[in-house]
């Protein structure tokens, strides 16, 4: 069943295309590397998400907002682009999953912060790696685009009650996987 | 059912996931790359969008919603605010067994990292796009390129990384300005822009999208003549099908045409 709302609030319609890519590309972007799009893929993911937009956007209802839209046809499209990585490496036996990962940069960002950057994203990649689809995707919702629970329920197309039990376990999830990583950090400190 | 509450998450992963709520966003080069690289696909298909590429490349308007105010500014202003919590999120994984001796672990990671151009190549093969592909509606599926190893084989045209970022964009712009006159009814200044591409770039990315659009004007002037295309829009119509006939332009080739 798909969250319904006694009272549905209308949002502003989106104008057009330019608009929504003005306003919400880094949204996808961003999400897309998240859901497990790879660096390589990105620009390719960027413009399908874009794409379904346009083809899509006469259909869009202002009773959701944009950003919830958008989510959820992120996660088709990232969802999309990973089982094609999978099915690629399955191919490639030779290649191991890359341990370096391209952080955009910005005009005004030295070394140090760029590297500070790249750790963070490496590290939090990583630790989402290790999440199910369906519970990363709630982390992703809930933790890192701060939607309320309603809103990333309806992104994934939960009900509320499933939303708040996914969420729970998405949460124990990652702090298993924090937990894991330390104690991977600690032994590794040791060994050397 | 009540809400979760917040501090169901750890210290340290609270930390790494405020750390990362800013990252991953394109920088401003990325983002202006992929922007034109979706203008490119869908400017032959008829889309108004490059008339306001302006806008889409312009500061997001204040009031704009929340999250995506701050993604749009985010890169922007990353470096000066996100050190800190970075820093709070990488210390959060070392601090294990009581102690901080170990410093950042992360360093060692880093040294013990193969250098970064090998494992890309290794890993990912080199990222060859194919020529654009612009589609009218319906636009074209979403999907994933096909294998990289396919991809390199149907690679006939330059491909798009040996074209310089600038000059695909005005090749972009002006194909979008001579389709958006051809929407307006002006089907001989379309081709007169169309003349202007051919000259500026014979060797362009959107050479075929530019035939397309210059057998649509040629059908759309020659009906403005008479009650329908003449004899020469109609051959020039014909010989684009005939050698392009799986262009996704061909069914708006086809029905500005043959009729």
């Amino acid at each position: 069943m798909l969250v319904g709302r006694s009272k549905a609030p209308t949002y502003e319609q989106p104008q057009g295309l330019p608009e929504i890519y003005a306003r919400h590309a880094d949204f996808v972007w961003r999400n897309l590397r998240r859901l497990g799009v790879h660096e390589s893929s990105i620009d390719d993911a960027v413009q399908d998400v874009f794409l379904v937009v346009h083809r899509r956007l006469g259909d869009f209802e202002a009773r959701a907002q944009v950003t919830t839209w958008l989510f959820g046809i992120v996660l088709r499209v990232a969802q999309t682009y990973r089982r094609s990585a999978t099915r690629r490496r399955a191919r490639l036996t030779d290649a191991p999953a890359s341990d370096f990962e391209h952080v955009p940069t910005t005009t005004t960002e030295g070394p140090a912060e760029l590297f500070e950057r790249r750790e963070a994203s490496q590290l939090l990649h990583r630790l989402l790696d290790e999440l199910d689809d369906d519970k990363r995707a709630m982390l992703v919702c809930i933790e890192l685009e701060q939607m309320t629970v309603p809103e990333a329920a309806e992104s994934l197309g939960l009900n509320l009650n499933t939303a708040y039990g996914r969420l729970r376990a998405a949460r124990a999830a990652f702090n298993d996987a924090v937990t894991r990583a330390q104690r991977q950090m600690a032994a590794g400190r040791e060994a050397s | 059912m009540s809400a979760p509450e917040r501090d169901e998450l750890t210290s340290a992963a609270r930390a790494i996931l405020d750390a990362g709520r800013d990252l991953d966003g394109p920088g401003d080069l990325e983002r202006a790359r992929v922007r034109r690289l979706l203008l490119a696909k869908i400017a032959a298909g008829g889309t108004a969008l490059a008339a306001s590429s302006a806008a889409a490349s312009g500061p997001v308007p204040i009031g704009a919603a929340t999250t995506t105010t701050a993604a749009a500014t985010g890169t922007a202003t990353t470096s000066s605010v996100l050190a800190a919590p970075v820093v709070k999120a990488l210390v959060a994984l070392t601090l294990v067994g009581g102690g901080v001796g170990g410093g950042f672990a992360w360093k060692a990671r880093r040294d013990a990292r193969p250098a970064a151009p090998a494992v890309v190549a290794t890993n990912e093969p080199a990222r060859v796009p194919a020529p654009p592909t612009l589609a009218p509606a319906p636009l074209p599926v979403v999907a994933p390129r096909a294998p990289t190893p396919v991809h390199h084989v149907h690679v006939a045209a330059p491909v798009r990384d040996e074209v310089p970022a600038n000059r695909l964009a005005e090749e972009t712009a002006l194909l979008a300005t001579a389709n958006a006159e051809l929407r307006g009814g002006d089907a001989r200044h379309a081709l007169a822009l169309l003349d202007d591409y051919e000259r500026r770039y014979p060797s362009g990315v959107l050479r075929e999208e530019v035939l397309a659009t210059r057998v649509i004007a040629r059908c759309q002037v020659s009906v403005g003549a008479g009650p329908a295309p003449d004899a020469t829009a109609r051959r020039a119509a014909a010989a684009f099908l005939a050698r392009h006939a799986a262009s996704p332009l061909a069914p708006r080739v086809r029905s500005s045409c043959e009729r």
